[in-house]
């Protein structure tokens, strides 16, 4: 129970009126720079960074603490009302978050989101204050071939589950693949695929992608929808609250998306892409088998869950972060940075050298998750109003953000201008029926993938059985296998179906 | 236009790619422009693979093999996608309604839709295409007030151009705002253009 005293020492140092305001300032102002699509919370924390420089460092990081659960909810906030994730790991809320708002119930989605990423954030973060040092040792055992598989696990669950049609599913899958090679190959300095244009020698930004593919793409296609030259409807943003039922539902998608997404904030596999995904898929399969599926027209899980998955990944990156001083995600990567302004060495010996500090950060987690909740949950219905907007000054609006949140990343006209090529590609993907979210998984975890597989062969002199040469690997392979067997026999009784019904499911007959 | 109509045809791109539109994917259209999506950047990645200068020192497996890889990959996916919309096309000029083939432009939306609507359609896409390039070209030189102005202006006109001269307030008010958030509060500084010589 030593982790318990140190931890309510740091409660000590984090409820002092004044650290406790700068944790509500960091929620706040995190929010509202996570709700800007385009700039997630890593460009909040970025952006909000010179402000925390004006303080001591335990009031620093008690403020990083809350822009960084603010800016998380920021991003959910404009998934669901808006459907345009400002950050990868909030796509998964868009999906099903954007047609609950549709439908009405937008403050629903923005509750379940809400009370997800509480969930998420606490639970979370007692794991990081209990049992950070015994999960360092466990995520040091990932070497390249671990990563690869785990990547490839990604593609295949992406393409197969979260979209309901695999075969558009792969071509999308494919088509992200495709966007992650362009740059400069940051192993051997080639430059790939830049058509001669030095301005995607750094390759083409997530952030440009997402917000391309989702905010641009539904801004074009509206024009395209009969009801979109109606531009002066409205949707209704419907009764405010969780009722009953709804929290019956949600629950349990909260606590699975929270077990979900714990073990990825400790390894460094790429953020929370996989963990959000993962849970949508689990919560769609689930729904599916249960029988009563609304997922496409507004499912709650599937917004509790990835939200919760979310946030808790996001706090168990703070594990690789503190414990290895090696940054997951680009927030962690800021936060990093801002360490090291104050002269503190994240790594192994951290617990020991400033143990009051990081006592003081952990505190002041659990607090960030508070007043997360405490602030937006009664703001949910008045977010929700937002939908009220004429659909014309909606979708103008979004247009500008989109624009403004891209042009101020860089001050470049440049991706301003790769923005709207992205988003005329979203156009025809939504003509044509192709999903986004592999385009997405494929762009954020391709380098991923071709990186450690480069890496575990190169280890191996170009042996390929590196690959299989651990339980870890040898454990996700498996699970790859039977998601892949699980879903042929799916495919197959499809199959028989349509031969009793020849009109029915064109799409899973290969 | 009231809500509870256009709700039905807005699930998300996943579902409704599933849902909605399976009636219209077997339509050679839809499924040959899948092996557009796919071929296209296949052809690019073989390509420039092929293009691509690589270093000396590149170790195993160099800067090459994940481009080949992916291009391969969708090469295959093209060309299994082309050759399923061929049999799907062949199987229904031997017997299908003729109906279905018309609507091969494949969309689940456009379907429902009269010419008229297809029209005005793309008169919203072009004014809006318009706009977008348009605010590319004269955000350096106009700066952020007015050409933030105009590409508020031209989406909401394309969209419903009842009432332009209140959009034109709304509009002006929207890049004052949005200049003011990131120049006062984010301190990041967006092109003034000519009105920076004015001010």
């Amino acid at each position: 129970m030593d982790s318990f005293s140190l931890l309510l020492s740091g409660f000590a140092d984090a409820l002092t009126p004044a650290n406790l305001m700068w944790c509500l300032v960091g929620v706040v102002l995190g929010t509202a720079v996570g709700v800007l699509p385009g700039l997630g919370s890593s460009m909040a924390v970025a952006l909000l960074l010179p402000l925390t420089f004006l303080l001591e460092p335990t009031a620093a990081f008690i403020m990083f603490a809350g822009i960084y659960y603010g800016g998380q909810f920021g991003g959910a906030t404009t998934s669901i009302l808006l459907n345009t994730p400002g950050q990868s790991s909030s796509i998964a809320t868009a999906f099903e978050g954007h047609t609950m708002a549709r439908n009405g119930r937008a403050s629903q989605a923005l509750a379940a989101a809400a009370i997800g990423s509480f969930v998420g954030g606490i639970i979370a973060t007692t794991v990081v204050a209990f049992f950070a040092q015994s999960m360092v040792a466990f995520a040091l055992d990932f070497g390249p071939p671990e990563y690869f598989a785990l990547a490839i696990l990604a593609f295949a669950s992406t393409a197969a589950v979260v979209t309901s049609s695999p075969t558009r599913g792969i071509a999308a899958l494919g088509i992200g693949l495709a966007v992650s090679v362009v740059g400069i190959d940051s192993q051997t300095g080639a430059v790939r695929m830049t058509l001669g244009i030095p301005q995607l020698l750094d390759g083409i930004s997530i952030v440009i992608l997402t917000v391309g593919l989702l905010a641009v793409g539904e801004v074009l296609h509206s024009g395209f929808r009969p009801d979109g030259t109606a531009g002066g409807s409205v949707i209704t943003s419907g009764t405010p609250w969780l009722g009953k039922t709804d929290l019956r539902r949600s629950w349990l998608p909260w606590l699975r998306g929270t077990l979900l997404g714990i073990p990825f904030g400790a390894i460094p596999a790429g953020g929370s892409e996989i963990p959000t995904f993962l849970s949508y898929g689990a919560e769609k399969t689930l729904a599916r088998r249960r029988g009563h599926s609304q997922f496409g027209q507004g499912a709650i899980e599937g917004v509790a869950g990835p939200e919760a998955a979310n946030n808790s990944t996001s706090a168990t990156t703070m594990i690789p972060l503190l414990g290895l001083g090696l940054p997951i995600s680009a927030t962690a990567a800021v936060m990093l940075a801002a360490f090291q302004q104050y002269g503190i060495q994240p790594g192994p010996l951290l617990f020991q050298n400033d143990a009051d500090l990081v006592w003081a950060l952990l505190a002041s987690m659990f607090l960030g998750s508070f007043f997360l909740l405490v602030i937006n949950l009664p703001f949910a219905p008045l977010w929700a109003k937002l939908l009220r907007l004429p659909r014309r000054h909606l979708y103008a609006g979004l247009l500008v953000f989109a624009t403004v949140g891209v042009y101020s990343a860089a001050e470049s006209i440049f991706d301003v201008v790769l923005l709207y090529a992205v988003g005329a590609l979203g156009l025809l993907m939504r003509r044509y029926g192709l999903p986004m979210a592999p385009v997405l998984i494929g762009a954020i975890l391709g380098p991923l993938a071709e990186g450690k597989l480069r890496l575990a062969m190169a280890a191996s002199q170009g042996d390929p059985t590196v690959l299989f040469d651990s339980n870890i690997a040898i454990g996700v392979y498996t699970v790859l296998v039977l998601i892949g067997a699980g879903f042929l026999a799916k495919a197959i009784r499809d199959g028989r179906r349509r031969d009793t019904a020849p009109q029915d499911g064109v799409l899973s007959h290969r | 236009m009231t809500t509870a109509q256009p709700q039905k045809n807005e699930l998300s791109e996943e579902e409704s790619d599933s849902r909605v539109s399976r009636p219209s994917s077997d339509q050679a259209g839809s499924t040959l422009a899948i092996a557009f999506f796919a071929g296209v950047p296949a052809v690019l990645l073989l390509l420039g693979s092929m293009l691509m200068r690589v270093p000396e020192a590149s170790g195993f497996l160099g800067p090459r093999f994940f481009p080949v890889a992916v291009g391969i990959f969708l090469m295959v996916t093209a060309l299994i996608w082309t050759a399923w919309s061929l049999h799907r096309k062949r199987s229904h000029t031997r017997g299908s309604i003729p109906k279905t083939a018309r609507d091969s432009t494949a969309d689940n939306e456009v379907i429902s839709e009269s010419d008229n609507q297809v029209h005005s359609n793309w008169r919203t896409l072009a004014i809006m295409a318009t706009t977008m390039v348009g605010h590319v070209v004269l955000l350096q030189p106009l700066g952020w007030l007015i050409s933030g102005t105009l590409l508020f202006w031209g989406v909401s006109y394309a969209l419903d151009h009842r009432r332009p001269f209140f959009d034109l307030c709304i509009a002006a008010a929207m890049a004052g705002t949005v200049q003011l958030a990131f120049s006062g509060l984010l301190d990041i500084a967006l092109p003034a253009g000519i009105l920076g010589k004015v001010l």
